[in-house]
């Protein structure tokens, strides 16, 4: 099920600036041909955390894509997000993809508290990708900032906040209900409002 | 309890991607899966390369070197990801991706049986070819059965 009510069917990627963060040369070729399928012009690749680090500051990036398996020497794509994001520059919060391999569900939990919009599991196909870029260009989540998390809102769904935990959030209901503010309705009530009737007009 | 702050933002790439020529997803699609396609022999190529790492990662893990674990199964996980390559690869994926359940389950050890390990390493080269879809399944049931299969304890 697509989480944007109204997905695009049309769209133009050849203005965006793309930072495609992936360690295997072969995985950055099959990446690059989906997004150059997809219309995109300006992809930069890099291979280390290092390198994107300074290709973000150096140019105006539009969209993340990162794997979270990086190179043995390196640390992976969850401490780059997470430094992206903790870093206070004009590039912090800009918009990740992360493809991650293995993925048992500590590593989904993982991926989405580093801070990325959304997680996409390989093999990738290209619809897939493709479906997640569109997504983020229909996103309204605000990005939240506090010690622990730095990244876009975490609630998909207002479920208010987790059991047992007061709410931070000015619009947060408490889990105590309050008294009813006046006589409980009658059984004819309910069924009026259960049965709306014609109105003639 | 930390202050929490909320930044409302707005993506370039939102705008960009609403203005300017588009292009329908279907003729977008279309496009990626056609340079994919032509990537294809590379992108094997570079999957025989993996294929033949993980059998060096096995003559490690026979010598008693766990570190021969850690490469097996980056390894693996890079096949998983060329396994996007083509969509005849899902079975490679599918192989590749229950390698790295088997190799997860040891948490670091280097298995006593090294049996399963070689069945999944068969298995990916099989499925590396062209194999009809149902053959892929029949092999893809067998690996299923290997990676469920508990060693007998003894006097068991």
């Amino acid at each position: 099920m697509p989480l944007v009510a109204q997905p695009l069917t049309k769209f133009n990627l050849s203005q965006s600036a793309i930072l495609l963060l992936e360690h295997s040369n072969a995985e950055q070729d099959l990446y690059c041909g989906m997004l150059f399928g997809f219309g995109g012009k300006n992809v930069h690749r890099c291979t280390t955390r290092a390198e994107a680090l300074v290709t973000l500051a150096a140019h105006q990036i539009d969209l993340v894509i990162v794997d979270a398996q990086l190179g043995p020497d390196d640390e992976d794509g969850y401490a780059f997000v997470q430094e992206m994001r903790r870093s206070g520059t004009s590039f912090a919060f800009l918009p990740v993809v992360m493809i991650t391999g293995h993925t048992p569900g500590s590593q989904i939990t993982f991926a989405r508290d580093s801070g990325v919009h959304f997680v996409v599991r390989k093999p990738v196909s290209p619809g897939v990708l493709l479906e997640r870029i569109l997504w983020i260009a229909q996103e309204a989540r605000p990005i939240v900032e506090c010690d622990g998390y730095v990244g876009p809102d975490r609630r998909f769904q207002r479920m208010g906040p987790p059991q047992g935990m007061p709410g931070r959030r000015s619009d947060d209901m408490p889990e105590e209900l309050g008294d009813p503010e006046g006589p409980d309705l009658h059984q004819d009530e309910i069924d009026q409002l259960m049965q709306p009737k014609r109105v003639s007009q | 309890m930390s202050e929490v702050k909320l930044h409302k933002v707005q993506y370039r790439l939102a705008r960009q991607l609403k203005s300017g020529a588009m292009l329908s997803t279907t003729t977008a699609l279309g496009g990626a899966k056609d340079r994919v396609k032509k990537l294809e022999p590379k992108l094997l190529a570079a999957i025989d390369d993996e294929i033949a790492r993980q059998d060096v990662a096995y003559q490690e893990l026979g010598n008693g070197e766990a570190f021969g674990l850690f490469r097996m199964y980056e390894s693996a996980n890079r096949v998983l990801g060329l396994a996007g390559a083509a969509p005849r690869l899902a079975g490679l994926g599918k192989a590749a991706l229950s390698l790295c359940d088997l190799l997860d389950g040891q948490k670091g050890a280097i298995p006593s049986d090294l049996r399963p390990v070689r069945v999944h390493l068969d298995a990916l080269r099989i499925l590396r070819t062209d194999l009809p879809e149902r053959d892929q399944l029949v092999v893809l049931a067998g690996l299923s059965k290997v990676r469920s299969h508990k060693p007998q304890q003894p006097g068991a």
